[in-house]
């Protein structure tokens, strides 16, 4: 080594960390609502979170919460089609679903701030319930399910690993759903009885984010979000995913060009305290060009062509996964034992310091990066608003910062064991 | 007022005036390679983009650009490629490598408290690589791996054949890398490749987020003492388009198709291309487009489907890209084109052009948003040789371009009988 070298240079960076200032309060009906001024841009953002993700959804009806958010862009009680006003007042928006929760985010130019507010509170008010848009995005929503997950190498590997991975619990499906009849099968009385279930103003967090005054939020969350009616609380009861005692295995075989093997265990929820421990785990087989995976599997070995770690971040029992790619001529078999030699390596020893610090400091980096973008920063604000507190966006790089490498050992041996493991062997043709 | 009338009507809204881009500070180093420094943002960060005036349209062996830029990272004199990844993740820090038709890139982002700590490797990287034999060899075979992947997918098979049949597969925009070409690249077309391009390059640098003090000093320092020249620009000849209008390629078990339609048309210098980044917003450029309105939000025949305008150093494309069920490929292809006669044959409505404006100029203040997406748009104007005035010009042009003059463009240049189109999938 060099005068570069790391062993003597243990570093760490959260001295000058800059905290993202906020504040919140909370409307009659129930509406959480947390604003960010931040003068630096001339562009403002609105997030809107809904309490509701695939994992709220009914076992014969799945994939409806993410079909449900397509619907939530064909109009409402006011406003005929959702895109057209904000284009002319210069925004851009989209929308996502996860197994947990639906994100509405938009930006636009701070001085059209209005616009987003009698936009988000017109759908969340009274959507239009029209039949054109329900055909329209039942049809949309299979063609997307047809290209992310059918018409694409490895695109079905979810549809496979979940229901492996989970026996009980919702998490059994992915957010595009269990099949597409599911979809094509949705009628509006489905529409209805959801929305008037999940789309309340006491099953949202607002965010509005940049250049915007607090004074001027607060009047017109009054005037466009106040009158919407409460619901009442929605309670969520899902049954809990049993232990898992026994190692499970499924294989398929498909027209790929190189074999895939995925394994997964399922891990604590976001919201455990070994939560950041268990994400600098996985960081130090996989995350970055340093990491173990591809120094000693990919570069040295040479038995994968890709090969990654990394947890879901779940609200519930979430997953563990390595996934990678074999290098030709390689079996699957060997590539697993591989795997199995690197796990073992991190159970048998504590880490160095030096490593540890390592996959802190990118976290920390990486979390500064993403704050670079303010729809980011807003959305980050409303998950933790989620969870508990938007504040959380705050304490993260601390949270990162205190794992120490006894917690990582311990981790590695109790989570990545062969008993609580879910393995999938993604075969070619031959 | 009531809040249910007051819904009923949409607030007033304001169009964006003017969109304010920080003037680069500009320095040039002792060796001549010009800098140009974006100081802004609130967050200790700092992106430092090297750009090269070649890329793969250069290439006399397919892939030597791509692997010389990528493989910068994999061994220098001092330094294993094991002992760069270790520094770089130490610190957090990313060094992108990146190569298009006309362009090679490295960019390092990092806190800019470590530039002082990352220079001295970034100055290694590209002036004292040597791409090691087995590196070499594992990264191309990654590579490889990856490609055959893609090669599966209707999307990216659309578009190759599509860059193919536009510009013919002779010409350097044309000509796209197979499996094989893979098994071509080693230790030494690299070197060559790098003594022939990289080894005296003058490159072109912007530094944007918060600028430290020394960044004069360490970039002199590191580097500014090697002797550079220009890149010589190559000649490009003109396309050589297929005389089939409409092309078809099998791939069996597939349930979309991915299709691509358009045609080679000019870049950012040429008088109407401003102009014609309206037609294209109108017609394909965003989600409440011809396209997207009609083909997805009307019909359901797919996910999405746009139309892009793209500028390269020595011509341009119009793509339209979308992929559908196989069962509606023949529609969807028939509306791309009814669309297309639509804006030719009727005026735009006033109200969709006054949206499309102000949708437009909303973007342009999105992507001047912050240092480093300043730091893209000021990369953008630069490779054409021009300056920040070129926005103010845009603006200028949205603002105030006509009905009629859309129009004149649609039927300039949207002429189906003028496009190829290519499908792959079933039948």
């Amino acid at each position: 080594m060099n005068y570069l070298s790391l062993a003597t240079f243990i570093y760490s960076f959260n001295e000058n960390n800059l905290m993202i200032s906020f504040d919140k309060f909370t409307l009659k009906n129930g509406l959480r609502v947390v604003v960010h001024q931040d003068q630096s841009t001339s562009m403002a953002a609105m997030i809107v979170m809904y309490d509701v993700g695939s994992r709220d959804e009914n076992p014969e009806k799945t994939g409806f919460a993410h079909l449900f958010e397509h619907l939530m862009f064909g109009g409402s009680a006011n406003i005929p089609k959702y895109d057209e006003p904000l284009e002319k007042a210069g925004g851009i928006n989209n929308a996502y679903t996860t197994n947990d929760l639906t994100t509405y985010y938009l930006s636009l130019p701070a001085q059209n701030l209005e616009t987003a507010f009698w936009l988000e509170s017109d759908r969340m008010n009274m959507l239009a319930f029209s039949e054109k848009s329900l055909e329209v995005q039942r049809n949309v929503v299979t063609e997307e399910f047809r290209q992310t997950h059918l018409n694409q190498p490895y695109g079905d590997a979810w549809l496979l690993l979940s229901p492996l991975a989970y026996k009980v619990h919702p998490y059994q499906w992915p957010t595009i759903g269990r099949e597409i009849s599911h979809i094509q099968n949705a009628v509006m009385e489905d529409v209805r009885t959801f929305y008037n279930r999940f789309y309340n103003p006491n099953n949202a967090i607002l965010v509005v984010a940049g250049n915007v005054d607090l004074t001027d939020v607060m009047r017109l969350s009054e005037k466009w979000f106040a009158p919407i009616a409460n619901q009442g609380q929605n309670i969520r009861m899902l049954p809990k995913e049993p232990e898992q005692t026994e190692m499970r295995f499924l294989e398929t075989c498909r027209d790929v060009p190189s074999e895939m093997i995925f394994k997964v265990w399922k891990m604590c929820s976001r919201l455990d305290a070994k939560y950041h421990a268990t994400d600098l785990l996985s960081d130090i087989f996989g995350n970055g060009n340093s990491s173990r995976f591809y120094r000693n599997l990919i570069m040295e070995q040479k038995l994968f062509t890709e090969l990654d770690a990394y947890i879901t971040g779940s609200l519930d029992e979430g997953l563990f996964v390595i996934s990678g790619r074999l290098s030709p001529g390689i079996s699957l078999e060997k590539a697993d034992h591989a795997i199995s030699l690197e796990i073992s390596k991190l159970q048998d020893k504590r880490i160095d310091d030096s490593e540890l610090q390592k996959v802190k400091n990118k976290a920390e980096v990486q979390l500064t990066f993403s704050r670079m973008n303010i729809i980011n920063k807003a959305i980050s604000l409303a998950f933790g608003e989620l969870i508990g507190d938007a504040g959380l966006i705050n304490t993260e790089t601390e949270k990162y910062q205190a794992v120490t490498s006894e917690q990582i050992l311990s981790i590695a041996q109790e989570l990545l064991t062969p008993e609580r493991c879910s393995t999938l062997y993604y075969r070619t043709q031959k | 007022m009531n809040i249910e009338i007051l819904r009923k009507t949409a607030p007033p809204v304001r169009p964006v005036e003017n969109i304010n881009l920080t003037e680069p500070e500009f320095f040039m180093l002792d060796n001549g390679i010009p800098v140009y420094c974006l100081n802004a943002g609130d967050q200790e960060v700092l992106q430092l983009d090297l750009n090269f005036g070649f890329g793969t349209a250069t290439d006399s062996l397919p892939l030597a650009a791509y692997f010389t830029n990528l493989c910068l990272k994999e061994g220098t004199k001092s330094y294993t490629s094991r002992q760069i990844a270790e520094q770089l993740d130490f610190y957090g820090a990313t060094i992108n490598a990146s190569v298009t038709r006309d362009h090679s890139r490295l960019t390092l982002y990092c806190l800019n408290k470590h530039l002082d700590l990352l220079l001295p490797l970034l100055e290694e990287l590209l002036l004292a690589p040597t791409f090691p034999l087995n590196e070499v060899k594992t990264i191309v075979n990654l590579s490889k791996q990856e490609f055959l992947v893609e090669m599966e997918k209707v999307k990216t098979l659309a578009r190759r054949y599509f860059g193919m049949a536009i510009f013919g597969t002779s010409h350097p925009y044309g000509k796209y890398a197979v499996a094989e070409d893979f098994d071509k690249i080693s230790h030494e077309s690299l070197l060559e490749f790098y003594a022939e391009y990289y080894q005296s390059a003058k490159f072109r640098i912007i530094a944007s987020g918060r600028i430290p003090l020394n960044l004069n000093r360490l970039l002199n320092k590191h580097l500014g003492q090697h002797a550079v020249k220009e890149t010589l620009s190559m000649a490009i000849g003109p396309a050589e388009p297929s005389s089939i209008k409409h092309h078809f390629i099998k791939k069996s078990g597939s349930l979309q198709s991915g299709i691509a339609i358009g045609k080679t048309l000019f870049n950012l210098h040429h008088p109407d291309y401003s102009k014609m980044k309206i037609v294209n917003t109108i017609f394909g450029g965003y989600f409440g487009s011809r396209l997207m309105t009609n083909i997805r939000e009307d019909k359901g025949y797919t996910y999405g489907i746009n139309s892009v305008l793209m500028s390269m150093q020595h011509a341009g494309m119009l793509m339209i890209a979308t992929q559908t069920g196989t069962e509606v490929t023949r529609p969807a292809v028939n509306e791309i084109f009814t669309e297309m006669e639509r804006l030719r044959h009727e005026p735009v409505p006033r109200e969709e052009l006054d949206l499309v404006k102000n949708y437009m100029l909303g973007l342009l203040l999105k992507q001047a948003d912050g240092p480093f997406a300043q730091g893209e748009l000021l990369k953008m104007v630069l490779d054409y040789q021009l300056d920040l005035s070129y926005f103010q010009k845009f603006i200028n042009t949205i603002k105030s371009v006509t009905i009629e003059e859309i129009q004149d463009l649609a039927v300039k240049y949207l002429d189906p009988n003028s496009m190829i189109s290519v499908v792959v999938g079933q039948e």
